[in-house]
């Protein structure tokens, strides 16, 4: 039973990292897509 | 006459205990200010709570009461999220996106305790509910612990703010460990080029929040949330709002939570060789989070023409902005011209989105 609950705990590590990472890589691509398009507008009244 | 003194006639001895770790709570509070805006009404909750026939935690009383509306529903702390998201600035992130890699990075504790605690024999909720006080992100920590091991919820919250605040005590002794004095002294390019427009910033939360609900949809309310205060801030047309979310709301919130996890720290509960354990595990999550954002930014660095400093790494956790001030001031030791602190704080505030997306697979994957 220990074993069982171990070795899911293993799958949810990798599971887990991979989507944390991924997701954060999706949104790090929306991120700069967001800036790049920001720079090219020239909008700096927030500034 | 019956009925006066009924407090001190039945008290037990683990309840005295209990009262006294609230006034523990309370001194770290109020003399070595440890998170005080959670810790004190948590201490003074844990007293309340373990006052024999006390008022306070009878079954309609209001600490049980602020308990099932706020806690065992987890509606207290997704509504903190509007407080919080209403308090940052996605500025630093925006203009140097990359940052937003570290913020997944640093939530490796999370899944690393999470595998520890079920090697210690917990069950996997149970483990998932300790693992997640490497969010470094109190609101997350209720929340997952709410629904996967409320009998929990005292120790984890405790060990959750309590880490938090220690933040510049744990993390230094991992950085230096893994890092050498050459790589602590790389500098990070900040051209500060990026000048956000407005029209960017209020889009960010609107598509973040899209983005990361069709990614995870049982992230919607905790990203959504912390986006709805994002928008606010950043609007300019409800300035009103967002200053009610940032202090009124946020405040009464957290009050009402505090005092209703200390209500709910009863002896019986918390007097238990597992609540050491928690916290132990608590330590372990802070410490794998920083090595694995040290880590990440170490491998990365294998691939990059321009090395980033790899205590940015560190700053990946949510503990804002402790770990970025930190980092920054680390660097700035090693070298009082390299100044990091927009990537730290990028990374710090990347942090805040990695610790709820973490979260919310941590609740969609476990079963």
């Amino acid at each position: 039973m220990k074993g069982q609950i171990v070795h899911q705990s293993l799958a949810l590590l990798v599971q887990g990292m991979t989507g944390t990472l991924l997701t954060m890589l999706i949104l790090t691509g929306l991120t700069s897509l967001m800036g790049s398009i920001g720079r090219c507008n020239g909008d700096t009244s927030s500034r | 006459m019956y009925g006066l003194f009924t407090g001190l006639t039945y008290i037990t001895w683990q309840q005295s205990i209990m009262i006294l770790v609230g006034g523990v709570l309370i001194y770290l509070a109020i003399a070595k200010n440890y998170e005080p805006i959670l810790l004190l009404p948590i201490g003074f909750g844990a007293i309340l709570g373990n006052i024999p026939f006390s008022s306070a935690t009878a079954a309609d009383g209001p600490l049980s009461v602020l308990y099932r509306v706020g806690i065992a529903n987890e509606l207290f702390p997704v509504l903190i999220f509007i407080g919080i998201g209403a308090m940052i600035d996605f500025g630093p992130l925006l203009e140097n996106p990359i940052m937003m890699l570290f913020g997944g990075a640093a939530q490796f504790g999370i899944f690393a305790t999470i595998t520890i605690a079920a090697a210690m024999g917990f069950t996997l909720k149970e483990a998932a509910a300790i693992g997640i006080i490497g969010t470094a992100d109190g609101p997350t920590t209720i929340l997952v612990a709410a629904r996967f091991a409320p009998h929990l919820l005292g120790p984890l919250s405790v060990a959750a703010y309590s880490y938090m605040s220690l933040v510049p005590i744990i993390q230094p002794p991992v950085i230096r460990f893994l890092t050498t004095p050459a790589e602590r002294k790389i500098r990070m390019c900040y051209t500060g080029k990026g000048r956000i427009p407005r029209v960017v910033k209020i889009l960010f939360p609107i598509a973040v929040t899209l983005v990361a609900g069709a990614i995870a949809p049982v992230s919607t309310a905790l990203i959504g949330l912390l986006m709805l205060g994002n928008l606010l801030r950043e609007s300019g047309v409800v300035d009103r709002l967002s200053g009610s979310a940032q202090n009124e709301l946020a405040n009464v919130v957290t009050l009402f939570l505090g005092i209703a996890i200390g209500g709910s720290m009863e002896a019986s509960v918390f007097l238990t060789a597992r609540t050491v354990l928690i916290l132990v595990m608590g330590l372990v999550a802070f410490i794998f989070d920083t090595a694995g954002g040290i880590l990440f930014a170490k491998f990365l660095n294998l691939f990059l023409r321009k090395k980033v400093n790899p205590m940015i790494g560190a700053a990946g956790i949510s503990a804002f902005p402790m770990s970025g001030r930190l980092v920054s001031k680390m660097a700035l030791n090693e070298d009082v011209t390299n100044h990091i602190i927009m990537s730290a704080i990028g990374a710090n505030v990347a942090g805040q989105i990695g610790s709820v997306v973490a979260g919310a697979l941590v609740l969609s994957l476990v079963r």
